[in-house]
Order: structure tokens, then C-alpha cells, then sequence
């Protein structure tokens, strides 16, 4: 006996992959502040909203442990070209300012004294705290409601892969400069592209190091983001310290649930944005919908 | 002609939801080893079915962290047992006015029914899922009213290593949308495949699961997985004209 309404479940399947949020219409995509559901839900009231620094100038720190894959000069180096690639285009008024070295290895956010945290790029040589598998990871810690980002840092799987600075294609494991480049994208506020030039695209051919620069679409997401036809309250990195960034003495960070608790408002406010898949989805369902009634 | 338009409905369903799967959920990326079900299966010390019963995000030393109760419905590897609580650990989440993203961890919602590869890395903590979003499957009633198992590897870049032919080891990325035909299929055919992986691995297979398989795995006698194949040039016209 067939059930009455077979394709209902079809029907509820699309309904939910319509539900989920949609890809913009530009190449270049921002990092959203939140979802339609799972951990990172938008709250009542929440409109998804793109993440991004508040201020122009960004400084971030190398743990000084380096890593024993590669020579520690070279791969310094290239970390700081890969960060360097962001603030060159003319249109942004983005400012990345290698801070210098920390013995900071932990990726933290210090809610207690935001002044102690430090944005870091770690090579993890001994223990990799994550899923078994995973190369490189960025993590970004922000408020959902602005967007604002207040604390990134990076970590590159040097316990389980091996990470190089040659230039020889034949003998390029991971390239450090190609990955971090790729990574900052992240740290900064960009998602994946459909460019498949791009620096922020997810393929990239065997063996490629052609990530460590940028791509016209990565310059117009930097742009979109950081245009130098904003202003902002701290343009400028000339002030921002230079040296050695000492882990405070006292790391203890509070425990348990944050402090501060945000006032909802009941509005649900939908952050997904029209696409000519999900209209052909929709029209889908509806051709479903209209099956399953003439079937009846 | 009922029976075209029937399967027809049912093909343009299932090309639409993967499809629309392959280009949702905005998020950034992490690079993480491809991973398939034998390597997941290889991996994992424990492979549950269950439900979401609880999630719960708290600081620990200036990270947030987010464990996911699962109540276990079906114990497939490790010691686990049915009705069970099963704690799953992950980096990343919201507390109140904070928010910490690492892309590449699975979602996970209350209510939801989910199968989930597990890996320990800290001999005192929960497990994590293997390869981050790679291990976790969504459930879902399919549009052959049977379950389906779905994952979502949007926020992740694919990497896997080849030979050169001077016998270098490269490592090359590749998005979500070319693991498409392996990101939505029916519940049986995932765990026939892990069935597989222990009997090759030498494990026991379960009661619950042997008793599972042989309810479950097809009983039509439709191949779904050639149907999704069939559909995967589709997947990609699809995709590429999605701006």
C-alpha cells in the first residue's frame, strides 16, 4: 500500500534545505555572525550580519616556538608576507602590523582584561588539540550582535603534517605562506569565493603556491569590507607597540558563563538572502505540493 | 506515467536538496584531510546513532566550549549502550555576548537525530568528532520515506595527499561539492559501508546493528546511491550557476 502522501517528505526536505542560509550574489563572501540553527543560531531578534574589525589597524604576534618541519627565519617571513598581502591593495585602508614574537601559545579570548590578548599565529609541534585531520584552523572570537571582532588566532598542524617554505613546486608539503594567506582571509572577515583564482577559493591544484598572493576578488572582498573611503576611530598603526609580548604571569581567565546577558527582542528576523537556486527550489516544492494533490 | 512522474518528483527532490546543501550555510573554512567511511570508521574509538538531547556552551581558560549530549539509539563501535548519554566536545560557540568560530565543527541542534564518528584526543575529555564536520551525519526522513543520512562540509576545504611521478607527496584541496554524491545517502547504505569497515577491521559487529541492516538495507531493491550519481553532472551544472 503506498502512502498517501509520498512526497511530502520530499516536500519537507527542501522545505528544510530552503530554510538553511544561502550564499550571496558576490564572489567573495563574508564570515556571517550567526545561522539559521545548530550552535551558532541567530537569537530573536538577530540579523545575521557580516564579521569584521572595528578598527583599521591590527597587529597579531608568532608564538616563538616556530616549528622544527621548517627553518624558523623562513617560515616567520612567511607569515608576515601572507598577513602583508591584505593591506597592500590601494582601495583598502586595512592596516595588519606584525607585532612581534610572543610566548603566547594558547588561543584565548581574556574577557576579564581584553588588553592581555594577543592575536596569534601558533605552529602546534607537540599536541594538536583538535580533530585528528585538520591541517590549519582559525578561530575568531566576536560579538554576534555587531559583528565585531575582537581577538583571532591561527594554528597550524605541525604535529601530525609537515609545513615548507621552498619555492620548488616538486617539493612543497604544505606551503606555510600559501595556508596562512589563505588563512588571514579568515582572520580578517572572508569566507570561501567561487573565484577559483582566488586566494579565498577552497581548490586549489597539486602542489600550489599560488594562494600566497592575492587575487583580484580577494582585493575587492578586502575592499568591501575595509574600503579606504570609511573612516574609522584608529586608522593608523604608526603607535601600535612593537616588541616582544610577554604572556602575562597571572593567565587564570574566568570560568563558567560570561557576565553580561543580552536583552532579545521577539522579532525573528530571517538572514537569508534570495537566490535563483532557492527560487527553483521553492518552485520545486510547490510542483511537489501540486503531484502529491492530484495524486489524492 | 503516475510512476515516471513519481520518480521523477523524487529525482528532481533529492538533485534540488543536495544541490541546495552544496551552496548553503555561510561560514568560513578549515583545512582538514579528506576523510571516507572506512578512514572514518578506522578512526573513531566509538560510532553512535542518537539524538540531540542537550547542547551547552561555557569558557574554559579562554575558550569557549560547546558539548553535545546525545542519547545513544543504536551503538555501532565501542562501548556504549542503547539509551546511554553519549557527551561529544567541541571547540567554538555562543555565551551570551561572546561568540568563538571555528569553522569546521559540526552542528548540531536539540531534537535532531544524528550518527556521529568519534575520536578521543584528551584521555579526561569527551570525544570529538572525527574530522570535524566529516563525522557527523544528519538523519532525516528521505523522499523514499526511509532515513537518510546528510552532512553539511560547507565550511571545509578538503585536502588530500597524491604521489608525483617523481614520487613527491602533494597535497591538494577540494571543496565540499566534490564529496557531493557522499554528503546525502540512505542511512542503510552508510551503515552497510561501516558494517564493512568493522568486519574488514576485524571488530564485532553488534546485535542492534546486524538486526538494523538486515530491516533496513533496501528493501525495494532501488539503488539510490545510482541514482545520486546519476544526478552528480547535474550537481555541478547547478552549482555553477549559482552566483
Amino acid at each position: 500500500m503506498r502512502h498517501p502522501t509520498p512526497y511530502l517528505p520530499a516536500a519537507a526536505l527542501l522545505a528544510i534545505a530552503i530554510a538553511a542560509p544561502s550564499s550571496t550574489a558576490l564572489a567573495y563572501k563574508q564570515t556571517m555572525t550567526c545561522n539559521e540553527s545548530g550552535i551558532y543560531a541567530c537569537e530573536a531578534g538577530e540579523t545575521a550580519l557580516p564579521v569584521y574589525w572595528p578598527q583599521r589597524c591590527i597587529v597579531y604576534h608568532i608564538n616563538e616556538s616556530g616549528t622544527s618541519d621548517t627553518d624558523n627565519d623562513a617560515a616567520f617571513e612567511a607569515i608576515q608576507q601572507s598577513f602583508a598581502q591584505w593591506s597592500e591593495p590601494s582601495c583598502t585602508n586595512l592596516e595588519v602590523s606584525f607585532g612581534g614574537f610572543t610566548n603566547e601559545d594558547e588561543v584565548r579570548y581574556n574577557q576579564s582584561n581584553p588588553s592581555s590578548n594577543v592575536n596569534v599565529v601558533v605552529f602546534r609541534d607537540d599536541i594538536w588539540p583538535h580533530s585528528s585531520g585538520v591541517l590549519a584552523l582559525t578561530s575568531v572570537t566576536f560579538q554576534p550582535r555587531t559583528g565585531e571582532i575582537f581577538d583571532a588566532d591561527i594554528e597550524l598542524n605541525t604535529a601530525e603534517y609537515r609545513f615548507s617554505t621552498t619555492d620548488n613546486r616538486l617539493r612543497v608539503g604544505i606551503d606555510v605562506a600559501n595556508t596562512v594567506t589563505h588563512e588571514a582571509g579568515h582572520f580578517f572577515g572572508l569566507d570561501h569565493s567561487s573565484v577559483r583564482e582566488s586566494t579565498m577559493y577552497a581548490t586549489a591544484p597539486s602542489g600550489e603556491t599560488s594562494k600566497r598572493d592575492l587575487h583580484e576578488d580577494d582585493i575587492e572582498g578586502i575592499c568591501a569590507i575595509y574600503s579606504a573611503d570609511t573612516s574609522s576611530s584608529d586608522d593608523s598603526c604608526a603607535g601600535a607597540p612593537v616588541g616582544y609580548f610577554e604572556k602575562p604571569l597571572n593567565t587564570s581567565i574566568s570560568s563558567g558563563n560570561t557576565s553580561s546577558s543580552g536583552v532579545c527582542s521577539t522579532t525573528a528576523v530571517s538572514s537569508r538572502t534570495p537566490s535563483p537556486l532557492h527560487a527553483l527550489a521553492s518552485i520545486g516544492l510547490l510542483a511537489l505540493a501540486a503531484i502529491t494533490i492530484r495524486r489524492r | 506515467m503516475t510512476n515516471l512522474l513519481h520518480r521523477v518528483a523524487w529525482l528532481l527532490a533529492i538533485g534540488l536538496f543536495g544541490a541546495i546543501l552544496a551552496t548553503s550555510s555561510p561560514a568560513s573554512a578549515t583545512i582538514v584531510l579528506k576523510l571516507d567511511t572506512a578512514a572514518m570508521s578506522d578512526t573513531a574509538s566509538s560510532i553512535v546513532m542518537g539524538r540531540v538531547e542537550a547542547t551547552r556552551s561555557y569558557w574554559e581558560r579562554g575558550r569557549i566550549v560547546t558539548e553535545i549530549d546525545l542519547r545513544v539509539a543504536l551503538p555501532i563501535k565501542g562501548l556504549q549502550e542503547t539509551g546511554a548519554v553519549v557527551t561529544v566536545r567541541q571547540f567554538g560557540g555562543r555565551v551570551d555576548e561572546l561568540a568563538q568560530l571555528v569553522p569546521g565543527t559540526p552542528q548540531f541542534s536539540v531534537g535532531e537525530q544524528a550518527l556521529v564518528f568519534l575520536e578521543t584526543v584528551a584521555e579526561d575529555l569527551p570525544p570529538v568528532v572525527v574530522g570535524m564536520a566529516q563525522g557527523k551525519y544528519h538523519l532525516a526522513v528521505g523522499p523514499d520515506e526511509r532515513l537518510w543520512a546528510v552532512r553539511n562540509l560547507d565550511n571545509l576545504s578538503l585536502a588530500v595527499f597524491e604521489e608525483t611521478a617523481s614520487g613527491e607527496r602533494m597535497m591538494r584541496l577540494i571543496d565540499a561539492s566534490a564529496v557531493a554524491e557522499s554528503n546525502a545517502l540512505p542511512l542503510a547504505v552508510l551503515l552497510s559501508e561501516v558494517a564493512h569497515d568493522l568486519k574488514r577491521s576485524a571488530r564485532p559487529i553488534p546485535d542492534a546493528l546486524r538486526e538494523r541492516l538486515d530491516a533496513d538495507l533496501n528493501p525495494s531493491g532501488h539503488d539510490f546511491t545510482t541514482d545520486f550519481k546519476a544526478l552528480g553532472p547535474r550537481l555541478d551544472r547547478a552549482q555553477e550557476v549559482t552566483p
